[in-house]
This record gives C-alpha cells, sequence and structure tokens, in this order.
C-alpha cells in the first residue's frame, strides 16, 4: 500500500500571531514556522503504518513557497520515503485555497497510485478544515474525516474510529480512501539526529501546479483580517446584594 | 585531531546494542543528548560515523559469520564510517584493510574503536582520499571491497557503480559486498533506471534488525547482504 501524506509549511503553534497594520492579513515576516501539527500526526500515522509493514511506501507533498522543503525535509525526517514540492511563489501562497490544494492532490494521485491518502483535519493558519473533504469528492473516494484510530480490516477495508459529540463513531471504508487526522490519533515522534542527516539525501521531487493543469484563482476575496475584540474590564460588587441585582439588570437571571 | 578525539569521546557511549555485539563502537545512541539535536548543532558536520547504519551493521555481521572468505585477502572499506566492518576484516585475518572514508573524525572514530576492541592497526591503511574523483587511481585492486550503507543518494549511487564497474572489468575475481536495508538507489525500479548502470545482485543473507534499531531507523526491519556483478 502506497500512502499519500500532506504537510503544510504554517506559523509555528507557539507563536503569538499578529496582524498586519493594513489588515490585509497576518506577519509571516521573519516569524518561525513548522509543520503543521495535525499534519505532524497525519504523517506519523503513515510511518506507523508502514512499521507495521501495512503501508510500503510514504509519500510527503506539500503545496506552497519554497521554504515549503523545510518542512518536506522534517517530513523524511520522520519516516517519509520520499518528498513531492508543489511549489508556487510566495504571493501565490497567498492566494491559494483548500479547493486548489485539493485539485493538485487529485491530478497527483491520478497520475501516481496511491491506495491511502492521509491529511490533517485542518491547517491551523487558515483554519479551514475542507481539503480532505474536496479532495474525496473529487476522487470520488470514500472518507473518514477526524480519525482518532486507524486500523486495519482485511486487505482491502480500513476500521477508523472518530471522535463525534458524546460518543465514537467507529466506521469501515473501502481502500482508497481519504483520511483526515484528529488530535488523539497519535503522539508524533521527534525527528533525531540519524534520520535528519539521512533526510537530507532523500528523493525531493520538484512540480508545479501548471504540471497538474491548476490554476490558482482564488475563489473568495480577503475583505478584513483583524484581531480579536479586547476584552472588556470587569467590575468590582461589594456583595453578594448587589451582584445578585446587577445580573438581574444586565438579564443574565430572572 | 586530539581535540576532535576528546570530543567524540566526551559525545559518544560505548555501545553493543547493535547487530554484532562482540564489538563494542563509540557512537551516538539515543542515551546521548546529541541523539535529539539538529546537525548544526553538531561541531564535528554531519556525524555519519557516529551512526551504526543498519547496512553497515549487516555487512559486518556476515564477515564476522563469513571469516574465511575475507582471510589473507586485501579488503577495502570504502566509506568505513565507525570501522566496525574494517575491525570484522582485520579480524577476520584479512592480509591487508584499505580504510577510506573522506570524513578523516570518520578515520579518527575508526582509530579509536580498533583501540577499543584491541584491534591491531598494523594491517590498516588508512585514506581520505575521494576514490570517485581519482578515477582508475586504486592500485592495487583489492580482492574485495566493502559498502556498509552507502546507497543512500541516487546520484551518488551512480557515480559508485560505475566505479565498481570499471574496478571489476579490470579485475573480475574481485568481490564486492554491500550491505543495505533496501534503500531506493538500490532497490527501486525507477532510480536504478535512472542511474542507468546495469548489475545483479545475489543475496547473501538478510538479517532481521534488532527492535531497537528498527525503532532509531524508522521503518527498517531487516538489512541485507548481496554480492554485486555488473554486467
Amino acid at each position: 500500500m502506497r500512502v499519500l501524506v500532506g504537510v503544510k509549511r504554517v506559523i509555528d503553534y507557539a507563536v503569538k500571531v499578529r496582524v498586519k497594520a493594513d489588515k490585509t492579513g497576518v506577519v509571516k515576516d521573519n516569524v518561525k514556522h513548522s509543520m503543521n501539527p495535525f499534519d505532524e500526526i497525519a504523517l506519523e500515522e503513515a510511518v506507523r503504518l508502514k512499521e507495521k509493514k501495512i503501508a510500503k511506501e510514504v509519500v510527503a507533498v506539500s503545496c506552497g513557497p519554497t521554504a515549503s522543503q523545510e518542512t518536506l525535509r522534517t517530513a523524511l525526517a520522520m519516516g517519509a520515503d520520499k518528498a513531492i514540492h508543489v511549489e508556487v511563489d510566495a504571493a501565490t501562497a497567498e492566494k491559494m485555497e483548500p479547493i486548489h490544494v485539493a485539485k493538485i492532490l487529485a491530478k497527483l494521485i491520478e497520475k501516481e497510485k496511491f491506495d491511502l491518502v492521509i491529511l490533517g483535519k485542518q491547517a491551523i493558519d487558515d483554519d479551514a478544515n475542507q481539503t480532505g473533504q474536496m479532495l474525496a469528492g473529487f476522487l470520488d473516494w470514500p472518507q473518514a474525516m477526524f480519525a482518532s484510530k486507524i486500523e486495519p480490516d482485511g486487505s482491502t477495508h480500513l476500521k477508523v474510529t472518530r471522535e463525534i459529540d458524546g460518543g465514537l463513531d467507529t466506521i469501515k471504508v473501502k481502500l482508497p480512501a481519504v483520511i483526515s487526522a484528529d488530535l488523539r490519533l497519535n503522539e508524533p515522534r521527534y525527528a533525531t539526529l540519524p534520520n535528519i542527516m539521512k533526510a537530507k539525501k532523500k528523493p525531493l521531487e520538484k512540480k508545479t501546479p501548471a504540471d497538474f493543469g491548476v490554476e490558482i484563482k482564488p475563489q473568495t476575496e480577503t475583505v478584513e483580517v483583524s484581531d480579536p475584540p479586547v476584552r472588556q474590564a470587569g467590575i468590582m460588587v461589594d456583595d453578594v446584594q448587589s451582584l445578585v441585582s446587577k445580573l438581574r439588570e444586565k438579564g443574565a437571571i430572572p | 585531531m586530539r581535540a576532535a578525539a576528546k570530543w567524540i569521546l566526551r559525545n559518544t557511549i560505548t555501545s553493543r546494542h547493535h547487530l554484532t555485539p562482540e564489538m563494542s563502537l563509540a557512537l551516538i545512541t539515543e542515551q546521548c543528548p546529541l541523539w535529539m539535536a539538529t546537525p548544526d548543532q553538531c561541531p564535528l558536520p554531519d556525524p555519519y560515523w557516529a551512526f551504526y547504519w543498519p547496512g553497515g551493521q549487516a555487512l559486518t555481521r556476515f564477515i564476522l559469520d563469513n571469516g574465511s572468505q575475507f582471510r589473507d585477502k586485501s579488503v577495502l572499506d570504502f566509506g568505513c564510517g565507525c570501522g566496525a566492518s574494517t575491525i570484522a576484516a582485520v579480524t577476520a585475518g584479512a592480509r591487508t584493510v584499505f580504510c577510506n572514508d573522506i570524513d578523516n573524525y570518520a578515520l579518527l572514530a575508526t582509530a579509536l574503536n580498533c583501540r577499543r576492541n584491541n584491534v591491531l592497526m598494523s594491517t590498516i591503511e588508512f585514506s581520505n582520499e575521494n576514490l570517485l574523483l581519482s578515477e582508475g587511481k586504486i592500485t592495487p585492486i583489492p580482492d574485495a571491497i566493502l559498502l556498509g550503507d552507502m546507497f543512500y543518494d541516487t546520484d551518488f549511487a551512480g557515480d559508485i557503480f560505475r566505479l565498481l564497474r570499471r574496478l571489476q572489468l579490470d579485475k573480475p575475481e574481485m568481490d564486492i559486498f554491500v550491505g543495505d536495508p533496501d534503500r531506493h538507489p538500490l532497490n527501486e525500479e525507477v532510480h536504478r533506471k535512472r542511474i542507468g548502470v546495469q548489475f545483479e545482485r545475489e543475496l547473501l543473507i538478510d538479517y532481521p534488525l534488532p527492535g531497537y534499531v528498527t525503532r532509531e531507523h524508522y521503518g527498517f526491519s531487516s538489512a541485507k547482504v548481496y554480492r554485486l556483478l555488473f554486467v
């Protein structure tokens, strides 16, 4: 089984994100970037499938600017066998939407045979949560989103457990399929020194959206990006009596 | 070099956790702080010699188990790394071992590991020459060439194959032993085609790797030893 894993380079989760003065986006220069945490989980699961001999090869793919190659090297150091970089310039990367990535991945999967695609459920920068679903749609493959457990069910199916409101949903999907990884699927490993060193030598193929016949034409327009509203300061009350009357005044209690 | 030797002794630990436990080697293992480091945190650049790669482990195990094939032979350890295969060849009674690595620190680590295992260095000839550049100047051509985990990059593998093919043409009885855990240049049709050098490989043995080695080298569960024949 060949597994494709999508990895995205995003602003590191620990960075305090700042909005640009002109409100067109967020400040990305000189800010630490790393692999989207959900993609790390997706990749870890693929590498574990390989270690269990269920998967034969794990390929990592990233659509983005030149710097995305760092993220792909991390993926290789974490255990992917090869990487594909679909390069776009920085300006185009800003305009790229989940539908473009899904189209590119769909074409890639048509060209090279894959049996399973694992993606992070969403990227922590735009929080779109669309790529996996759209990809399954384009390919007409079954999808299992927000997986918290993946087990083989015979050689043709996978049993996927999903966390839903108030419980667990266990579904059986026929391969080939698209799976998206939720937070509790696994705990990703660290890339160790020997694996980082070997990752430098693993094959990294470069492509462009044009190679897949995909044009990056935005469907949405960003009107404004603004900071969340600053929380208003509270007031101090003297005793329970005044607390109750204040709450009644605000209509919080009858 | 003295400072480098000290650094190696300080930053590695002596390990017997590998396929050749009769040998103790100075390695960066899971117990070392550097294991979790990035390459730029390491003052000696790209310390490939500080790890006992799966292919090297299998090849060294093979030499130790088949010592008679190496007795009184001249042997070239191409890319010696930590020197395990060199030590095994000396132990097996090789007449001369040409120990080659372009990284001087690898030669230093090999010398340190020889001393650690009480292996006499009188039969070893160390060289840091880049054999790929000094085309055809390998004289005399050895009776056997050892390549432990050298095929990790397609272009580099192509260069080595072309050198090996020429050497084998000049000396057909030369044995080429390769230890490899199924890395892509040796194993995948696409990459072998890209390299464009035809060869046959005879599988000599397939060693299952212990669990901790598999864990350290994500995904490889066995390492094989081949004899290469160029056609």
